[in-house]
């Protein structure tokens, strides 16, 4: 550009303005908010104080000065060693909680010497293919004081929660004393392609509720699942879009369980959304207080559950990995920011913040602890953390706290009339506003309508992009993992896993209904792998996939 | 040589696009598809868990001008290695091109391996005129 050019530019850029409109609420926004625009507000009713009915101003009456929200790291990548050195460098920067990723090749329910896994052994998480594995990742971790999540495709969930609970048997701990989650949500893995690790929604209900109804019996502390919506975020939804599919998720489970005879207060209390925190700033802490506000008030009204814990609703956060770029990576340092920023104001209970990187690569051990520290300067140097849901009141804030539930009420209306999400008619409607969404969203990127700088805004040209140190994958991780793999079944009693395999199978094929957690946790503890029982779960439902 | 292709005049470009492997992060693939059949393209898509047999076999039988490999699991290198592989012991010289998650650094690896063009993250309009100038050549 010309420097004649350039000042043409700088003179224009001088009488820039914001132009007022709203992505997240389609709609274009007042100058100002005022008394008025909230006049219907009832304090008492439509917001109370923190910790008190219906929750819109947390759920906590002290919030962060109770406990501060939890500061987690997705981690897993190369072989368990590889991720447990992670896990223990992210503990000793702060790190208040383990959620561990584990590879495609796990998710998939398959082993490393499948020939699909080739490739894929520990590039985007950590191999988890027995409780050999497991061991090896957590060894000097103690789990029984560690709140830790695994993400899991449902129909892989019931076998890597099997790992984890055997291990903790195997070293005495108290099961009934685990805390954690295991992100479980078959309904997510329907609609956003984890056809592989959940082939089927009709199966994937099923062993979503067999984790669900063994946890509620047997671990009382631990999570069973979450409604996973910030996958269905990531596809360009609305934020009251995201509340409304949370709460269609939420009352199918409810549904399941009702079915399966449990107390539905008990499977409440341990429910949680899994959401995507995006850029536009009050619309995302409003609607962390407009989902508090309608699970409080459907789950007392529509089903009847009164237990104050059961309509608290916790809320787990991830920065929405479409709002990073690969172009000028460090610019999403300064997104990650004010979206981490977002949540917290939000009061969510935890929060976690991609790499930088994201987008280029797993996340370096640099730009792992910079997202953790992202989160610690935000608590312990800004005072955020002092004041309970300190933008209560703001005329702004409320009106969209309001507007964002008016949206999702019409939304979730629309979704039942159209027979729910998990009819036939509600799942084609769904699959189609995703996808108008995503075109939308990303096509507007493309454009330049949805402006990004950086990438389509002031943006640099291509050949003056910046390049960053780049996560490698050690190059002998496959090798690792299939020699682990050989001496497993070499070592282990196969007479064992055939029979427990068959316990499996059997229960699944002559006793319907039976819930498979219990067999699957005795294949684990002979050290099946989660390929055989991934298998042999397709194999006695009947479901061909792409094993 | 364009041993494996019917030569056509007039015909619209057609181009095969696929996930591979089993990274099921299939947004920037389908937006790539619905912007290439926007510009007049032909577009077969084959979805996920695709091998780089059924790829090459596929590429072959619609007789596309280009492949479009989508990775965002970080296995992009061995990938593509094999595909460029398979499309050689078939005597095949379609072109192919890569997007998704794939680090700057390996943009030139991939070339030396015989891909004609990455595109991390580009805009869809850079990946259209490309594609078209290839299917020319």
């Amino acid at each position: 550009m010309e420097e004649k050019d350039l000042f043409e530019m700088v003179k224009k850029g001088y009488s820039q303005k914001a132009d007022g409109y709203s992505r997240a609420l389609g709609q274009h926004l007042k100058e100002v908010y005022c008394p008025n625009d909230i006049k219907g507000l009832v304090y008492e009713k439509d917001l109370g104080n923190p910790g008190e009915y219906p929750f819109s101003r947390g759920i906590h009456s002290n919030m962060y000065r109770g406990r501060l929200w939890t500061m987690r790291e997705f981690v897993g990548y190369g072989t368990p060693q590889d991720t447990r050195e992670r896990i223990l460098k992210l503990a000793s920067s702060g790190a208040t909680a383990i959620t561990i990723a584990p590879d495609l090749v796990t998710s998939a329910g398959i082993d490393p010497d499948h020939p699909l896994a080739a490739g894929e052994i520990g590039t985007d998480g950590v191999p988890l293919s027995s409780l050999r594995d497991m061991e090896t990742l957590l060894e000097g971790i103690p789990i029984e004081r560690v709140n830790v999540n695994l993400v899991l495709t449902s129909c892989v969930a019931p076998i890597v929660l099997a790992q984890y609970i055997a291990l903790a048997e195997e070293r005495h701990a108290d099961v009934t004393k685990l805390r954690g989650t295991v992100s479980n949500c078959p309904i997510k893995d329907y609609f956003c392609s984890h056809k592989a690790g959940a082939p089927d929604l009709k199966f994937c209900l099923k062993t979503a509720g067999d984790v669900i109804e063994y946890c509620t019996k047997n671990m009382p502390l631990f999570n069973p699942f979450n409604s996973n919506v910030a996958s269905f975020r990531n596809m360009g939804i609305s934020p009251a879009m995201e509340i409304a599919i949370g709460l269609a998720i939420a009352f199918a489970h409810i549904e399941e369980a009702r079915e399966r005879g449990l107390k539905l207060e008990e499977l409440a209390r341990r429910f949680a959304f899994f959401m995507a925190t995006e850029m536009e700033f009050f619309e995302e802490i409003a609607k962390h207080r407009s989902a508090r506000r309608m699970w409080a008030t459907l789950l007392k009204e529509k089903i009847g559950i009164n237990d104050e814990r059961s309509l608290q609703l916790k809320i787990g956060d991830v920065i929405a990995g479409h709002i990073l770029f690969s172009q000028e990576p460090m610019n999403n340092i300064a997104r990650l920011t004010a979206a981490t920023l977002a949540a917290a104001l939000g009061g969510a209970q935890s929060i976690q913040v991609p790499g930088y990187d994201e987008g280029i690569c797993l996340p370096t051990e640099e730009a792992h602890r910079l997202s953790l520290r992202i989160q610690q300067i935000l608590a312990f140097e800004t005072g955020i953390a002092n004041v309970a849901d300190p933008l209560g009141g703001s005329y702004y804030v409320e009106y969209l706290t309001s507007r964002i539930e008016e949206q999702a009420m019409e939304i979730l209306a629309e979704l039942e009339e159209k027979g729910g999400i998990t009819s036939d008619g509600g799942s084609r409607w769904l699959a189609n506003e995703l996808e108008e969404s995503l075109l939308k969203l990303y096509g507007g990127i493309d454009s330049g309508d949805v402006a990004k700088v950086g990438v389509n805004v002031f943006a640099a040209p291509i050949e003056k992009e910046t390049t960053v140190e780049v996560q490698r994958i050690p190059p002998d991780v496959s090798e690792k993992q299939l020699k682990v793999l050989k001496e497993l079944k070499r070592d282990r009693d196969n007479e064992k896993v055939r029979t427990a395999l068959k316990e499996i199978y059997e229960a699944a094929v002559n006793r319907e209904g039976e819930n498979l957690m219990p067999y699957i946790l005795q294949a684990v503890r002979a050290y099946a792998t989660t390929g055989e029982i991934f298998g042999t779960m397709l194999d006695s439902y009947d479901i061909r996939t792409i094993h | 040589m364009k041993a494996c292709r019917l030569m056509m005049s007039n015909r619209k470009i057609r181009i095969l696009l696929s996930k591979i492997g089993l990274d099921a992060h299939d947004i920037g693939v389908r937006l790539v598809a619905a912007a290439l059949r926007n510009r007049g393209m032909e577009v077969v898509y084959l979805g996920l868990y695709q091998t780089p047999a059924n790829i090459v076999s596929s590429a072959i039988e619609e007789d596309v001008d280009v492949i479009g490999l989508s990775i965002t699991g970080g296995a992009h290198l061995v990938h593509v290695a094999e595909v460029i592989k398979t499309l050689r012991n078939r005597h095949c010289d379609i072109p192919v091109i890569v997007g998704g998650v794939i680090p700057q650094q390996d943009v030139v690896t991939l070339k030396e391996l015989g891909v004609s063009e990455v595109f991390p993250s580009r805009p869809l309009s850079v990946i259209a005129e490309y594609i078209e100038q290839l299917a020319k050549r």
